[in-house]
């Protein structure tokens, strides 16, 4: 029996802790797919903590066809789009987000700007959102195709179209950036 | 890396470079430039690749804790009452609707081939009353699913 399985037997059970020990487990992993989508540190952790109330209330459904972590980004991404749609967030804020870290951001958030990995973020930052999820699951979280084609809900063929588009369109966005630059 | 992967990579840095794939290959060993660039979009999917994950502010776990619904118990008792029983429900009801109607029908010689227009209105009016019956169940069924799915 693998580790996720004794944890969803254990909160069906009804231990307490055992939801804890989840929370903890896929925290980073869902608050960073939130982060990503909304751009806002704030939202996403609302969006994150909604993410888990739901896994709670819904884990006795999980059939466990896929992957306890593809079913709970699938839960994530859902949510984090339903919250963009409610607050009106614009992905493009990313783009005016100063290169000073703000008070609300963390040492995390300074390490990823690094040069070129906030190139990265600004660029991405000017996808389509389902383009740059697409991008975040296959690069970032090195989710397979059939794993990001049942969180998202595209056809597997579907993915691969859209991640070439995005990823050329990424290349595009970060080649004429430089060319600005220079 | 799958062959595809490294295909689109190879085609994309190619296009990018205004050349097509076959001199690509050949261009990215004699031209220093060319392998430059090659080499930084290379590095593009490094770095996606290495992005770091981000964390919640801390106490993130308690704060979800407390937004759970009141007592974790509350899962066993939705546990219980999975998609299964719910089915097992809507059966019910369709058996007792066609109990119903079937106890109404003309009986013994009422049910001759005589049976006239009157016999089988008498019959219908129990129709009403079943359907009521049937939604009724449907209803509940929809009702248990949304507790349950909430």
């Amino acid at each position: 029996m693998t580790t996720d399985d004794q944890i969803i037997r254990n909160i069906i059970s009804g231990e307490q802790h055992a939801f804890r020990v989840l929370v903890n487990e896929y925290e980073d992993l869902v608050f960073t797919m939130c982060y990503r989508i909304l751009a806002h540190r704030h939202l996403a952790e609302e969006a994150a903590q909604d993410v888990f109330v739901k896994v709670y209330r819904k884990l006795h459904l999980f059939d466990q066809r896929s992957s306890l972590k593809t079913w709970i980004y699938r839960i994530a991404y859902r949510t984090a789009i339903d919250h963009q749609r409610k607050k009106r967030v614009r992905t493009i804020e990313l783009e005016k987000a100063p290169m000073v870290a703000d008070s609300q951001d963390d040492a995390q958030v300074l390490m990823e700007r690094s040069d070129e990995q906030q190139r990265i973020r600004r660029g991405l930052a000017q996808l389509k959102t389902i383009d740059a999820t697409l991008i975040n699951l296959y690069y970032m979280e090195g989710q397979s195709m059939e794993e990001i084609s049942e969180i998202t809900k595209l056809s597997k063929s579907n993915v691969k179209v859209r991640l070439h588009r995005a990823r050329h369109k990424l290349a595009e966005i970060l080649s004429r950036k430089q060319m600005e630059a220079t | 890396m799958k062959n595809w992967e490294s295909d689109i990579w190879r085609y994309l840095a190619s296009e990018l470079m205004g050349t097509e794939l076959e001199s690509f290959e050949q261009a990215l060993k004699d031209d220093p430039i060319l392998a430059d660039k090659y080499e930084s979009a290379q590095r593009l999917k490094r770095n996606l690749k290495d992005f770091p994950r981000l964390s919640p502010n801390e106490g993130f776990a308690n704060r979800v804790m407390q937004k759970l619904p009141a007592g974790l118990n509350r899962n066993l008792w939705v546990q219980k009452l999975n998609r299964k029983p719910a089915w097992y429900f809507l059966g019910g009801a369709v058996l007792l609707v066609v109990v119903t109607l079937s106890i109404g029908w003309p009986q013994g010689s009422a049910a001759s081939s005589d049976m006239d227009w009157t016999q089988i209105w008498q019959w219908s009016t129990q129709l009403p009353l079943s359907f009521v019956c049937l939604i009724s169940a449907v209803f509940v069924l929809l009702l248990i699913d949304r507790v349950v799915t909430r």
